[in-house]
C-alpha cells in the first residue's frame, strides 16, 4: 500500500540548506541571562568547567589584561536605563552597585558600577561579560568572567587587580574565569585558591571568622560534595550525606553554613544543610525534611543569624543560636542575599517566581537587620540621573503595560474583574512583558505577572495568576498578592486547577500552596481539570504517551476517579465550568484540534454528562468555551461565530448573529468578556444582552 | 567539551531546524525550539556532556519543547493566532502538498513519526529514541500513520493492491 503514497518531499534538506544560523554568542547569552540568578553558588561551577573553552566567545579571547574602570562616557546612559545586576554593601552603609543595559534583543550589554557612599557617588564603565560585586572589609571587588576586576575604594578611586601567586592573606574571594579567586584588596592581588588534592577545583570560598577559609569543593564528575576548610596552609574535608552540587556558604562570626544541593538543577533544592558554630571546625548535618524550605536562592549572616530567601521570593531566619531551626520573617518577597556588615542585602523580587523559571527582581534594594527588620533602600540612582519611569516600580511598569499591552487572559467574580496584558518586543512573542489588573469597586491595583502567557483564574475568594511554565501567584480582592509555594502533599482544598505544563495543579488559595493533581491509575494522564462551584474537582484525562487513545471525563471523590470514557474525540481541547455546569470538548490530536470530537455537558458537577456530538450541535469546530456563574455556557468557533446554551442542560444552543467573528476571551462572574474585530470588549450576560466594557 | 558544543551548533543546526519543521510544520517555531535546546544544552554543559548522542539529545529536547509549545497554542488559540503553524512550502508539487497538508491531520503521533522517519529520514530506531518509546512501537505508528495517509489521499489500498 506505501507504495501508492505520493513520495514524501525532500523537505529537511530543502529547509536545511536555506537556514542561516543565528549567532552562536545569542543562544549563550540566554542561557548565561537564565542562569544569572544562581551566579552566587552555580557560575563557579559553569566557570570552571568552561574555562579555556569557546563558551566564553570573543570575550573570554580577547587579551586578558587587566580590565581599567573607564570614565565617564555613556555610563549614566547605562545606569539611567539598565538593570540591577549585582549589589555589594559595606558596613558603614556604602552600597556599590551594576548595572546593565541590552538592546532590545537582549544582546550586546554594557554594564557600569555606581558606588554610594554617604552623600557622595561615583561611577563607571565595567569591561568583561557578567560582572558581579563583592564588599571586602572598608572596600569593593568589581569582577567579570573574561576580566579579572579592579577594587573600588569609598571614596570611588579604583585600582585593578594584578594575578600573582596566592601568597597573601585574602580579604575577599570572586568569582573568576578559571574559578575562584582569593583577593588581597589592600595590594590588588588575586590568585587562584588552592584547593584540596582530591578534587577537581573550588566552587565558592568564605572566610570564616577566626581567618580559615572555607570553601565547598567541586567535582567534575558524580560524586558527594565535601566541605573543606583551609588552615594554615592545610586542607582539611568533611563529607555530607546528601547533594553532588556546591551551593551556597554564608558566615557570620564563628558561625558558618553552607547549602549542598543536586545536580542539574536550574535552581537550588536542599540536599544538605551544614551548619557550624565554630568557624567550620565542626558541622552539624541537615536533611531536607529539617527545614522549612525546599529550594534556596540565596543565603546570607549577620551577627548569629542566618537568613535564606527561596526562589518565590520569601525569607527564613535561623531562630536559635546554633542555625538549626528557623521562621519566617514577614517581608516582602526578597531574593539575593548578601552580607553588608551589619546588615544583609536583598533586592525586592516581583512575586511569582518558582522553580526553574524566570525571577524577576526589582531595582529596589532592601536591608535587613539581625531581628529581620526590613529597611527599603533609598533609590540607588535618584541622584546620578532622573528615575525612568519604566523602572521606577513593578506597580508602574505593570500600569504602562496595561495600559499598552494586548489582552490575555480575563476572569471576575462578585464586581472584581482580573485581566493579564502582554507588551512584546517582538513578533514571535518571546521577549514579552507581562502584567495584571485587578478592577474592583473600591480600587484599581497592577502588577506585573510572569512566565509565558500569564493567566488569570478565580481561585476561591481570590484570583490565581499563572502560566503553564510558571507557577504564579494569588491576588486578594485588595490586591495584595501572595506566591505559590509548591507542595508535595495533596491540598486539603482544591479551589482552582491550573496548568502546570505537563501536569495540572491544584491550589490551595488559604495556605498559597499548588501540587499536582494526582492522576489515577491505569496509564492516565489529567490534562485539563477545573473546579465547581459547590467544590468539585472535575478533569479530562488522556491516555499517557503522545497519542491519547481516547478522553474521559471525570470527578475526584476522596482520592477515587469517577470515569465516564466520551465516544469521540482522542484529545481534550477545553474543560470549563460555570456553577455546577461542567463542558469538555474531546477533538482529534493532529491540526484538527478544535474540530467537535464529542463535548461532553454535565448539569451537576460532573455526576451526570451528555456527550454531544457533530450532528447535535450547530457548530462544527470550537474556539473556546466559557460558562457564566449562572450556568450559560456560551462557545466561540474558529470564524468568529458565538453560541449560547439556551437550557440548564446545555444540550441547546442559539447562534448570536450580533457577534461576528468575534472571540470568548472567557467568564467573568455571571457574564462573559467576548473580544469585538475592533478590539472592544463586551461583557455578555446569559440572555445574550452586551455591555461594552473598559478593561483599563 | 564546549568547543565540541559549538562544533555541533555549526554541524547540526541547520539539519535540526529541517527536521524539527518536518515535525512541527512550521520552520519559526522549528527555529525556536532548536534554538531552545541549544540554550538548555548549554546551560546544562555538564549533563550534555555526559549523553552518548548529542545530536539526539538535542533533537528530542526540541521535540519536547515543541510538545508544550503545541499544547499551549491549542489552549491559547484565539488569543495567538499568529502562533498557528506555517503553510507547506510552496515550491512542492500538488500530490506532495496534498501529502504534507494530509500528515498534519494525523495523531500528534504519528505526525511525529512519520515526518521523523519519512521525512528526516531517520531510521526506525533513531526514531524510537527520540521519541522515548519502543521500536515496535514506531512501526505500528508507521503502519497506521500511512494507511491513514491513504485514507486521507482517498488511496483505497485494497483497490490499490
Amino acid at each position: 500500500m506505501n507504495d501508492h503514497l505520493p513520495e514524501f518531499p525532500d523537505v529537511v534538506d530543502r529547509i536545511a540548506r536555506s537556514v542561516v544560523l543565528p549567532p552562536f554568542g545569542t543562544l549563550v547569552d540566554r542561557a548565561r541571562r537564565r542562569t544569572r540568578r544562581r551566579r552566587a553558588a552555580a557560575t563557579a561551577l559553569i566557570v570552571v568547567l568552561v574555562a579555556g573553552t569557546a563558551i566564553g566567545l570573543a570575550a573570554l579571547n580577547r587579551r586578558s589584561s587587566p580590565p581599567e574602570p573607564v570614565h565617564p562616557g555613556p555610563v549614566e546612559t547605562i545606569i539611567r536605563t539598565g538593570t540591577l545586576n549585582s549589589y555589594a554593601g559595606l558596613a558603614d552603609g556604602s552600597t556599590l552597585t551594576i548595572w546593565e543595559h541590552c538592546r532590545a534583543n537582549k544582546t550586546h550589554c554594557r554594564s557600569a558600577w555606581l558606588l554610594r557612599h554617604g552623600s557622595s557617588m561615583h561611577s563607571g564603565l565595567i569591561k568583561g561579560r557578567d560582572p558581579a560585586a563583592y564588599a571586602a572589609g572598608d572596600r569593593f571587588v568589581v569582577s567579570s568572567w573574561a576580566r579579572l576586576g579592579f577594587v573600588v575604594s569609598t571614596d570611588g578611586s579604583t585600582r585593578p587587580l594584578s594575578r600573582g601567586s596566592f601568597d597573601f592573606t585574602p580579604d575577599a574571594f570572586v568569582q573568576g574565569r578559571s574559578g575562584v579567586l582569593a583577593v588581597d584588596t589592600g595590594t590588588g592581588r588575586a590568585a587562584p585558591l588552592p584547593h584540596p588534592s582530591n578534587v577537581d577545583g573550588v566552587a565558592e570560598a568564605t572566610l570564616a571568622g577566626d581567618g580559615s577559609v572555607l570553601a565547598l569543593p567541586l567535582l567534575a564528575g558524580p560524586g558527594k560534595v565535601s566541605l573543606a576548610r583551609l588552615d594554615n596552609d592545610h586542607w582539611s574535608t568533611t563529607p555530607v550525606p546528601s547533594g553532588d552540587l556546591p551551593g551556597i556558604l554564608a558566615v557570620s562570626g564563628g558561625h558558618a553554613a553552607a547549602l549542598i544541593s543536586s545536580d542539574g538543577a536550574t535552581v537550588l533544592p536542599v540536599e544538605t544543610l551544614a551548619v557550624s558554630t565554630d568557624d567550620g571546625k565542626h558541622w552539624t548535618m541537615l536533611g531536607k525534611a529539617d527545614v522549612p524550605f525546599k529550594e534556596v536562592d540565596s543565603m546570607a549572616a549577620v551577627g548569629d543569624v542566618l537568613f535564606v530567601a527561596t526562589p518565590t521570593g520569601l525569607l527564613y531566619r535561623s531562630t536559635g543560636s546554633d542555625w538549626t531551626h528557623f521562621t519566617r520573617v514577614d517581608t516582602p518577597t526578597v531574593t539575593g542575599l548578601v552580607p553588608a556588615g551589619t546588615r544583609v542585602l536583598g533586592q525586592l523580587t516581583d512575586i511569582g517566581g518558582t522553580s526553574g523559571f524566570q525571577q524577576t527582581p526589582t531595582d529596589q534594594l532592601v536591608s535587613y537587620d539581625s531581628q529581620g527588620k526590613h529597611q527599603l533602600l533609598p533609590d540607588q540612582r535618584s541622584t546620578s540621573a532622573p528615575q525612568p519611569t519604566d523602572t521606577a516600580s513593578p506597580e508602574t511598569r505593570a500600569a504602562q503595560i496595561v495600559r499598552a499591552g494586548k489582552l490575555v487572559g480575563a476572569a471576575g467574580h462578585g464586581q472584581s474583574l482580573l485581566t493579564t496584558w502582554s507588551v512584546c518586543r517582538d513578533r514571535d512573542h518571546q521577549d514579552c512583558d507581562f502584567a495584571w489588573q485587578l478592577r474592583t469597586p473600591t480600587g484599581v491595583w497592577n502588577g506585573r505577572a510572569y512566565g509565558s502567557d500569564p493567566i488569570p483564574e478565580v481561585a476561591g475568594n481570590d484570583y490565581v495568576v499563572s502560566s503553564w511554565d510558571h507557577l504564579g501567584f494569588l491576588v486578594d480582592t485588595e490586591g495584595r498578592t501572595r506566591p505559590l509555594e509548591r507542595q508535595r502533599h495533596e491540598a486539603a482544598t482544591v479551589n482552582a486547577l491550573i496548568d502546570g505544563g505537563a501536569k495540572v495543579l491544584a491550589v490551595e488559595a488559604r495556605s498559597a500552596t499548588t501540587g499536582f493533581l494526582p492522576a489515577p491509575t491505569g496509564h492516565l494522564r489529567i490534562a485539563l481539570g477545573t473546579v465547581t462551584a459547590n467544590g468539585t474537582t472535575v478533569a479530562s484525562l488522556e491516555t499517557a504517551g503522545p497519542t491519547p487513545a481516547h478522553v474521559s471525563v471525570a470527578t475526584l471523590d476522596q482520592s477515587d476517579w469517577k470515569k465516564t470514557v466520551l465516544s469521540e474525540g482522542n484529545v481534550t481541547s477545553a474543560l470549563v465550568s460555570g456553577g455546577e455546569h461542567v463542558a469538555a470538548l474531546a477533538s482529534y490530536d493532529g491540526i484538527d484540534s478544535w474540530a467537535v470530537g464529542t463535548l461532553a455537558v454535565s448539569p451537576d458537577s460532573g455526576r451526570h454528562w451528555t456527550q454531544l456530538h457533530k450532528a447535535d450541535v450547530p457548530f462544527d469546530d470550537l474556539d473556546a468555551l466559557a460558562a457564566t456563574s449562572t450556568g450559560v455556557l456560551f462557545v466561540s468557533t474558529v470564524h468568529g461565530q458565538v453560541f449560547r446554551s439556551t437550557n440548564d442542560a446545555w444540550t441547546s444552543f442559539v447562534a448570536m448573529p450580533q457577534f461576528r467573528n468575534c472571540f470568548v476571551i472567557g467568564a467573568i462572574g455571571d457574564r462573559i468578556l467576548v473580544q469585538a474585530p475592533d478590539k472592544t470588549y463586551h461583557a455578555v450576560d446569559g440572555t445574550g444582552h452586551a455591555t461594552g466594557v473598559e478593561l483599563r | 567539551m564546549d568547543e565540541g558544543l559549538r562544533e555541533l551548533y555549526d554541524a547540526s543546526y541547520a539539519r535540526l531546524v529541517g527536521q524539527l519543521t518536518a515535525v512541527t510544520g512550521s520552520r519559526t517555531e522549528a527555529e525556536d525550539v532548536v534554538q531552545e535546546a541549544f540554550v538548555r544544552a548549554i546551560g546544562q554543559r555538564r549533563r550534555f556532556a555526559a549523553v552518548d548522542n548529542p545530536e539526539a539529545w538535542l533533537r528530542t529536547v526540541a521535540l519536547n519543547i515543541a510538545r508544550s509549545q503545541w499544547r499551549r497554542v491549542r489552549r491559547h488559540l484565539a488569543l495567538l493566532p499568529e502562533l498557528l503553524p506555517d503553510d507547506p512550502p510552496a515550491d512542492l508539487s500538488p500530490d506532495r502538498v496534498a501529502l504534507l497538508t494530509a500528515l498534519r491531520r494525523l495523531p500528534r503521533a504519528q505526525q511525529e513519526t512519520i515526518a521523523l522517519h519519512h521525512l528526516a529520514d531517520l531510521p526506525v530506531a533513531e526514531v524510537a529514541a527520540t521519541l522515548g518509546v519502543p521500536v515496535g512501537t514506531v512501526k505500528a505508528r508507521l503502519s497506521r500513520g500511512r494507511t491513514a495517509l491513504a485514507n486521507l489521499l482517498a488511496l483505497d489500498p485494497e483497490v490499490h493492491q
